[in-house]
């Protein structure tokens, strides 16, 4: 990635250079290739997640996500920082109030202050990359973390209207819109397409509820070592086949909320596709010394058809797994 | 899917073949991906202007100090074959975001005596773009070198009247315009030059033809007085002024109001 | 991400993908576009040229006005592109030696001069572009 970066880099300024090189200044040509660098960086970023959640094959770039995001933000800071001190430093008025009235068309869409929409979006980036790390993960709790993170969202929506009514403005240029145009469809399309699949994907043709129990399918239609998801009544719950088995546990690792029934069975463990958690099938348990543990459900086959009770057993709570005959 | 059973798990060594092929074919992408947009955003800088701003080199420059219609320096370039005196006028500009009127006035007291007919040398970095020239006086208080009075009074062509127009442009200012920052116009660099303007830098009017030549006006107000926080919500904006047409030596001037200066192209959106 | 997180997560991409391709294209189309001013000069105006030469740079256009009984010549110096030093005055020398000389004017921003000349250019006459602040020659027609 690091490599990819300086790649950028270095052809944006070489090439630059080469073209302008007798009238672009140092500081232009700073703001601008960072600019230039964290919007990309920014595009690829959220590409990773629905790309990863559409097709398993790309968890690894998951893995990398993280650090991908702090990077950013750290390539954006400097962008941000040569901007403030250019437009804004050595001037008549301090520079964040500068920044606030320089401009005043908060009500015009082209000639509004595109800096402050920056300014904000590198807040939300500086909470994320100060929190990027598990402690904070862990303080906040997953589901506290995950929202603040899925500000990056609203974060995006403002980068691209910081270039569209920045930098566009002034070079016009049609292939620049393109690219981002491109840039916008590929992540508005990959997210609703994850989203929506995701929806669906714990959804029951019909629900047929006995004592309790809801009907969810057959043991053939799970794979070997895999999970089949179902949402019943709020809750979301993967029920896994393994060794001739099935066991049911909540669907949301403790982590970072991971979908466990997107995960596999491996050596005798349930495995996050995120991370690699492992919880043990029959408890929700991870094996020790790991503590964390998520709820079980009790199942019943009934004329080889899965029924589930939606009703979470606590945390950890042992529940005998059934045998497929 | 043959690897449907493929699974990566990040802290295992081992990563099944088919997940690395398709994470090695992605990153490809991305090396891909990466030049291209790295190459179509770096070739399509296009309003860079020809600007150039000593920075780190000051010059020292003789001249007639003339703290109106903005304070400037008027070089004297001797005569022409005709006997016509041949001037020149500096913009002088402080440092950072600020005019050189304070500055200005500082001289003045420095030297005891009115600034007219009052040969100057000052230090200062030069600022120039297509033909005009502006000198930072960078080391601020300390750009006064020396002074001597004139052995016989210069004469200054008068101000010369060219007529009531309309102009059509975008009014910056003048110190990042000609040179400190490139560009130094658009929207892009609104906040800074609303910064120079309101510190007291000369606002600038600049105006496109269409033989593709560029006209450049100084702002001043319908009698000559400095507009400066006045014209802010005018600043780098497309914009059409009326005005007085003046010549003062090698620059233009419009004389106006803010009455007079209408937002234009802002579609109201 | 759990149930109502991906419930947000839909509506927040279900809303964005309608305003922001709406705001998308409303904001490229309605930038305000910079305003052409008409050009003043008409050079067909002026037909009697005597000699030109030109480079990247510089057009130079020599004209011989037959005035009465007065014959007049004047040098056009077209400007082509922005000058990229701080003063230029104009000379008119066989070599490079100028200090002795008058200048015949000065140029400034991109566009067209008409300097006043009393004899017409000898073959061997160049035009010179000087620069009396760095006092250096920077351009040779």
């Amino acid at each position: 990635m690091l490599g990819l970066m300086v790649l950028f880099l270095a052809i944006f300024i070489g090439v630059s250079l080469a073209l302008f090189g007798d009238k672009i200044t140092g500081e232009t040509l700073i703001i601008r290739a960072t600019g230039a660098l964290a919007i990309t960086m920014l595009h690829v970023i959220l590409i990773i997640g629905p790309l990863a959640r559409l097709n398993k094959k790309f968890l690894p770039l998951l893995y990398n996500r993280r650090h991908l995001g702090v990077t950013m933000f750290l390539v954006a800071a400097i962008h941000s920082v040569f901007s403030i001190l250019q437009f804004h430093s050595m001037g008549d008025t301090n520079v964040f109030v500068s920044l606030f009235t320089s401009n005043g068309d908060y009500f015009s869409l082209t000639g509004f202050p595109f800096q402050t929409l920056g300014f904000f979006a590198l807040i939300i980036l500086f909470l994320m990359a100060a929190t990027s790390h598990d402690f904070w993960l862990n303080t906040l709790s997953p589901k506290i973390w995950k929202t603040l993170h899925m500000f990056v969202y609203l974060a995006y929506a403002m980068l691209l209207f910081h270039v569209m009514l920045g930098v566009i403005q002034l070079e016009k240029s049609p292939f620049m819109v393109i690219l981002l145009g491109i840039g916008m469809i590929m992540i508005i399309y990959f997210h609703l397409k994850a989203g929506y699949r995701q929806a669906k994907m714990g959804k029951l043709r019909e629900k047929i509820e006995l004592a309790g129990f809801v009907q969810v399918c057959t043991p053939e239609e799970i794979d070997e070592n895999r999970a089949r998801l179902v949402e019943i009544n709020g809750q979301s719950i993967a029920i896994f086949k393994y060794e001739g088995k099935l066991s049911a546990i909540n669907n949301f690792c403790k982590h970072q909320n991971g979908p466990l029934s997107e995960g596999k069975f491996v050596d005798g463990c349930i495995t996050c596709p995120w991370h690699g958690y492992q919880y043990l099938p029959d408890n929700g348990s991870s094996p020790p010394p790991f503590t964390e543990k998520v709820s079980t459900y009790h199942l019943k086959l009934i004329d080889n058809e899965i029924w589930v009770n939606p009703n979470p057993e606590p945390e950890g709570t042992h529940i005998d797994a059934i045998l497929i005959s | 899917m043959a690897s449907k059973d493929d699974f990566y798990i990040g802290y295992l060594p081992h990563v099944p073949q088919p997940i690395a092929k398709l994470i090695r074919f992605s990153v490809g992408i991305m090396i891909i991906g990466v030049i291209i947009f790295a190459l179509v955003l770096a070739t399509n800088q296009w309003n860079l202007q020809a600007n150039d701003f000593e920075f780190g080199k000051t010059t020292e420059l003789t001249g007639v100090l003339q703290a109106t219609p903005v304070p400037n320096l008027i070089i004297d370039n001797g005569q022409d074959i005709h006997g016509n005196p041949l001037y020149q006028s500096v913009l002088l500009i402080g440092l950072g975001k600020f005019g050189a009127d304070s500055l200005v006035q500082h001289f003045e007291n420095q030297i005891k005596t009115p600034l007219n007919q009052t040969q100057v040398t000052l230090k200062g970095t030069l600022i120039y773009s297509d033909g005009k020239t502006l000198l930072e006086l960078t080391d601020e208080e300390n750009a006064f070198v020396s002074s001597s009075s004139l052995d016989s009074a210069i004469s200054l062509p008068p101000i010369q009247k060219i007529g009531k127009t309309e102009l059509k442009g975008e009014m910056v200012d003048s110190k990042c315009y000609f040179g400190v920052m490139n560009p130094g116009h658009g929207k892009p660099h609104l906040s800074c030059a609303v910064r120079c303007v309101s510190g007291g830098i000369p606002p600038v009017f600049w105006t496109k033809k269409a033989d593709g030549s560029t006209d450049y006006y100084l702002v001043l107000g319908k009698n000559g007085e400095a507009v400066q926080q006045e014209v802010l919500p005018y600043i780098a904006e497309p914009a059409c002024i009326t005005g007085e047409i003046m010549m003062y030596l090698d620059w233009k001037i419009i004389y106006t109001d803010t009455d007079n200066i209408k937002p234009m192209g802002c579609s109201g959106l | 991400m759990i149930l109502s997180l991906q419930k947000r997560h839909r509506q927040i991409w279900t809303v964005f993908a309608i305003v922001l391709p709406v705001l998308f294209v409303m904001s490229y189309f309605y930038i305000p576009a910079q305003p052409i001013n008409p050009a003043t000069t008409d050079y067909s105006l002026f037909p009697m040229i005597y000699n030109e030469k030109e480079d990247a740079k510089f057009k130079i256009i020599e004209r011989k006005l037959e005035l009465e009984e007065e014959i007049k010549y004047q040098l056009q110096v077209i400007v082509k592109e922005p000058i990229r030093e701080s003063s230029t005055l104009i000379y008119i020398s066989e070599n490079d030696k100028i200090t002795d000389k008058i200048p015949v004017g000065q140029v400034f921003s991109k566009g067209s001069y008409t300097l006043k000349i009393l004899d017409p250019l000898q073959k061997n006459d160049r035009v010179i572009f000087y620069n009396p602040i760095t006092k250096k020659i920077f351009h040779r027609l």
